[in-house]
């Protein structure tokens, strides 16, 4: 028997139960609408401008970088699988089993490390920069 | 029907039901069914032990450590108040925003709450029940459960509230911040091990470290590898988002984050979602680190449930215990922190390995 049968079986039922559980409360609950109750909450004070607001540069910067380490982490599952086996039947050298590995991570790091220094991965702004907003007319 | 198992084959769930209920010899729709009652049994025993037994639990396990009672009238230590509880909140009137983004609006807190449940297929949970063992298991696991973070951020950006566009950019920010360093920790498990398949993975772990006055230690990743587990407890606790890495639904900053403007099933989707995502977390460190489902006397499943509840007791007490951390320092942690401490674990796993595997190598 197919393995991901299974898995599909149970995506399946992940999606039946959710639905299950809307149609009993589609049966049980109430509707009263009134006028302003659905407004956007705002801690109960009435709702003021878009909801698309301007937000934090950062969180861009951190997603730019999360898709570098991501494709990294994909790209080093199957040396992590075959490291073991390669060690143990001793063909090869230690160097050659480790080696390209050190320089992968090695490569990437140079990368995180000029993000660092650039302050992509620093939330708060310096001095700085905050001075620099300041006093652009 | 008996087929013989190769080497490294387990009994699984669906075979076993289609060997015991003769389905087997229905052909495709046979099989079909056999997976379908396979998987809805491993369905509601996790939606029965996160949804309904899970804030129970968290209930009385926060009153216990702020010296409360809880819940005590409904039944014997409350119980039934968990039926009240699911009408309650399954009755309560549906208020969408009139802003809402609808067809996103909608299908967040399923994705939410159907992602968590698919990450259960391939776990071990001992005493043969186990939907699937694929030989990619562990990567499938870490990828059907970051399928969440788009649900979050559907959630967050589809409610046109401000409080829930914050809580969506957070979840996603902490998601990928501490994803990392979760899969590179779960990676230098894979070098012990030398395999993804779970079964593999907990099969290695059987095998024995030392031995103290007869009582045989085994070789689980935890004791094997202590740095690593630690690790992968902090990336744990900031990817399903609680405490001290709660930041995205922080109630003092941003009401409840991308779930503020969701309510009735939806609410119950989406916090029953968080449950089953703290479940599966735990899962996951039971089989990679903690052996599984083994144990002495018990059954296996029993231990698997029991290491399950460890973790989330542990969840409880860092609820009641630790401060949350600020969104600046929570990304600081984990880009600056977390991710080098991983690398740094892996590349000290794999030396470690070497060391221990083939000490001829080194000269």
């Amino acid at each position: 028997m197919n393995q991901w049968i299974a898995v599909g079986a149970l995506a399946f039922v992940g999606l039946l139960i959710p639905l299950g559980m809307m149609a009993v409360s589609y049966l049980l609950r109430p509707s009263v609408p009134e006028t302003s109750k659905r407004a956007t909450y705002e801690s109960g004070e009435v709702p003021t401008g878009g909801t698309r607001i301007r937000f934090n540069i950062q969180y861009y910067m951190v997603a730019l970088l999360f898709v570098v380490f991501d494709i990294e982490t994909v790209l080093l599952f199957p040396w992590a699988v075959v490291y073991r086996e390669a060690v143990v039947s001793e063909e090869i050298s230690l160097v050659h089993a480790l080696g390209p590995m050190l320089l992968f991570v090695a490569i990437l790091f140079v990368g995180l490390a000029w993000a660092w220094r650039k302050g992509a991965v620093e939330w708060a702004q310096n001095p700085g920069q905050v001075g620099a907003e300041v006093d652009r007319p | 029907m008996e087929v013989p198992l190769e080497a490294g084959d387990t009994y699984l769930l669906p075979e076993r039901i289609s060997d015991l209920t003769g389905l087997g010899g229905f052909g495709m729709a046979g099989e079909l069914l056999a997976a379908f009652i396979a998987a809805f049994i491993v369905g509601n025993l996790m939606l029965a032990m996160t949804g309904v037994a899970g804030p129970w639990a968290k209930r009385k396990i926060t009153a216990a450590f702020t010296d409360r009672i809880a819940v005590n009238r409904v039944g014997p230590w409350g119980l039934f108040i968990i039926v009240a509880d699911a009408v309650r909140l399954l009755a309560k009137e549906m208020i969408i925003p009139e802003n809402a983004d609808r067809p996103a609006y909608d299908l967040a807190p399923i994705v939410v709450a159907g992602s968590a449940m698919l990450g259960f297929a391939v776990i071990p949970m001992g005493s043969g029940v186990q939907l699937a063992d694929p030989e990619v298991g562990l990567v499938y696991v870490f990828a059907v459960a970051g399928i969440a973070s788009i649900g979050l951020v559907m959630a967050g950006y589809a409610s046109a509230n401000k409080y829930s566009l914050l809580g969506g950019l957070r979840a996603i920010a902490q998601n990928i911040a501490y994803e990392i360093p979760l899969v590179v920790t779960g990676m230098s498990v894979v070098l012990f091990a030398g395999t993804l398949q779970l079964s593999e993975i907990v099969a290695a772990q059987s095998e024995p470290l030392f031995t103290i006055a007869g009582v045989t230690i085994p070789a689980w990743y935890a004791l094997v590898n202590p740095f690593a587990f630690v690790l992968f407890l902090a990336a744990n606790f900031a990817e399903v988002g609680r405490n001290p890495f709660d930041t995205p639904e922080a109630p003092t900053e941003i009401v409840a984050g991308y779930q503020t403007e969701y309510s009735s099933v939806y609410f119950v989707l989406i916090y029953l979602g968080e449950f089953l995502h703290i479940f599966l977390g735990g899962a996951i460190i039971a089989t990679i680190f903690l052996g599984g489902p083994a144990g002495p006397v018990l059954p296996g499943i029993v231990w698997f449930i029991i290491k399950i509840w460890a973790v989330f007791l542990l969840t409880q007490w860092l609820r009641s215990a630790l401060p949350r951390v600020r969104i600046d320092q929570l990304i600081e942690i984990g880009w600056k922190g977390m991710l080098v401490l991983s690398f740094a674990n892996l590349v000290l796993t794999a030396v470690i390995v070497a060391l221990i595997e083939s000490p001829g190598l080194w000269g």
